[in-house]
């Protein structure tokens, strides 16, 4: 069979595919980058929130300790006793760039069910001889972040 | 005799402007997807950053600080470490230095310092143990050297340490002494 060279295969108009593929590949690629940055970025500002929530509440937990229970079962108590409840506006924190994070703190107490009925049990000589008073100071903290709202609580027991 | 220096299938005509045109456009355009992937990874980046100090730092410096206060008798606050060490009357806000005593098990009291302290680099958080000399020399270690400000303060009896960040964020912690 004679030797028969064989026709050059044009390749004209390849550079055009080859820089769509290149464009198509960035495309899809900065995509899947995007949704991997979204993927770490929306998590941690979850975190924030509730580093900021956290720092926030170890204040209502402080100052629950802090306050006399003279103080904290009188009239003008920032606790007042169940179903009665404080509710504050409060400013959190700050996220990076300087905005602010806003709250609502909502406040009550719950008397112990062995307390006394004057300190709003049901206990007797017999179940609480002692005749302590223990009470339960619950902090409630409502925030929204994406639309969605958020409780968090942080409850003390203080006991005379 | 006359040679042909045109050999065949070995032409290679040029490119016309309209092929140049569009070669260099497209180069543009993928180039310029390039810059885009990269200015979006750069922002990435700096939001990741932006974000540490609020994820990662402030939860330490708190652990770390109401352990130390938790564990400590008795507290006061000074405006600064020559106010502390001038003797200077303690103040009850905008204080940055914190001194905390203790009670040893064998009854002696020790004291130690929180003091945000410092210029340029060397700003931070810094803690140091009162020796029995009472000279007071270099911190002993540093908290953190990421805040942009650390204040004290007392409200309602309270405890509160007010933490702002390098880009702007702040929060406060709170807490008591033993009691």
């Amino acid at each position: 069979m004679p030797f028969a060279p064989r026709r050059r295969k044009s390749r004209r108009g390849s550079v055009l595919l080859e820089a769509v593929y290149a464009m198509t590949f960035l495309a899809g690629l900065a995509l899947v980058l995007l949704k991997l940055s979204i993927n770490v970025t929306a998590p941690r500002q979850w975190t924030l929130q509730q580093t900021v929530s956290d720092a926030y509440l170890t204040y209502e937990k402080a100052w629950a300790q802090r306050l006399s229970f003279a103080d904290l079962l009188a009239a003008d108590s920032p606790w007042p006793e169940y179903p009665a409840k404080s509710e504050v506006e409060v400013e959190m924190g700050r996220l990076p760039g300087g905005t602010p994070i806003q709250g609502t703190v909502v406040r009550t107490r719950v008397p112990d069910p062995n307390n006394y009925p004057a300190d709003g049990g049901t206990g007797t000589t017999t179940t609480n001889p002692a005749g302590m008073k223990v009470f339960r100071f619950q902090s409630l903290l409502t925030y929204e972040v994406g639309g969605r709202s958020y409780v968090k609580s942080r409850t003390v027991v203080r006991s005379q | 005799m006359r040679t042909n220096f045109r050999r065949p299938g070995r032409l290679r005509r040029g490119y016309t402007l309209v092929e140049l045109t569009l070669a260099m456009g497209i180069g543009i355009m993928v180039a310029g997807m390039s810059l885009l992937l990269f200015n979006q990874q750069m922002a990435f980046l700096r939001i990741f950053r932006a974000q540490d100090f609020l994820s990662r730092e402030a939860p330490l410096i708190n652990n770390y600080v109401v352990r130390v206060i938790g564990a400590a008798e008795g507290y006061r606050l000074y405006t600064s470490m020559e106010a502390m060490t001038g003797g200077q009357d303690p103040v009850l806000a905008d204080a940055t230095v914190l001194v905390l005593r203790f009670r040893e098990a064998d009854g002696t009291v020790r004291a130690s310092v929180l003091s945000f302290e410092g210029s340029g680099d060397d700003q931070g958080l810094y803690y140091r143990v009162i020796p029995e000399s009472g000279v007071l020399g270099d911190p002993d270690w540093a908290v953190s050297k990421q805040p942009a400000s650390v204040s004290f303060s007392v409200e309602q009896g309270v405890l509160r340490m007010h933490l702002a960040g390098p880009n702007g964020e702040s929060l406060v912690y709170s807490g008591t002494q033993q009691s």
